[in-house]
């Protein structure tokens, strides 16, 4: 027999002895987590409950954060806005007028019609 | 009278009624670790790598609020509906005189569960890389 059908030989043989032994070779217990309990099922569970308490606690944070921003902002413009024009009275009104015809933008009728109407106001 | 007349009799009446009363001692330890026991999970704290530690109810994680010991098969698993193939192997079990050790390994975590059996208070702990976390709850042996 030649040295290379010798080689192929062995070679055969051990190969076919390799599979023999991982095969009959019972596997482990743990070789195959895909069915773990403690460090799968719950780890897995307690982990994602984590992840997703902490998002939510970090959206709720976010949102709190915003609503503060926006009430900040809404007192900063409400102390800013200038404060509301108060209603002229007759006599400011009537004072107006006289300015205005004094300084000739309104005509004498005007000035009369507009004057009797601030009158029929009061 | 029968220990006068039998000796021997009496000791092993004496011995039915030794054994009878640790029998009985025996039988008050919620669980001793030599048959299969059912645990309840009562509070669950889990801290990750960083420290940020969250605790509450087994509802609260959603986890299985019963555990169950099969000691013959060195099994524990959920008693949940379709637990059967969720399982985590027993790889070192002591029982020593108040606790009974139960340890294992899975995903890179290891776990150690200490059942203390004079009161069937438990504690599992579970390590690994990303988190750990640990269960307490009570005992009883079936």
């Amino acid at each position: 027999m030649s040295f290379s059908k010798k080689f192929i030989g062995g070679a055969t043989c051990a190969l076919l002895l390799a599979t023999t032994i991982s095969v009959s070779l019972p596997a482990p217990a743990h070789a195959d987590d895909a069915g773990a309990f403690i460090g799968g099922v719950m780890a897995s569970r307690i982990g994602q409950n984590m992840r997703s308490r902490t998002q939510a606690e970090q959206q709720q944070a976010q949102a709190a954060q915003d609503q503060a921003y926006y009430q900040q902002q809404q007192a900063q413009q409400v102390q800013q806005a200038p404060p509301p024009a108060a209603e002229p009275t007759v006599e400011e009104r009537l004072a107006k007028l006289d300015k205005l015809a004094e300084g000739g933008y309104i005509t004498p009728e005007d000035y009369k019609k507009k004057k009797q109407a601030i009158l029929d106001e009061i | 009278m029968l220990s006068v007349r039998h000796p021997k009799g009496m000791a092993l009446g004496l011995c039915l009624i030794g054994t009878t009363f640790a029998g009985g001692a025996l039988a008050e330890e919620p669980y001793a670790g030599k048959t299969n026991g059912v645990c309840a999970a009562t509070h669950v704290v889990a801290c990750t790598e960083d420290f940020t530690c969250m605790q509450g109810g087994a509802r609260t994680f959603d986890l299985p609020p019963f555990l169950f010991i099969d000691i013959k098969k060195d099994i524990i698993r959920a008693t949940e509906h379709k637990s059967e193939d969720v399982t985590s192997p027993i790889l070192n079990k002591e029982i020593t005189e108040n606790a009974v050790i139960l340890q294992g390994r899975e995903n890179h975590r290891g776990w150690t569960m200490a059942i203390d059996r004079t009161d069937g208070t438990f504690n599992l702990s579970s390590t690994g890389p990303d988190m750990n976390f640990m269960i307490v709850g009570n005992c009883v042996a079936l």
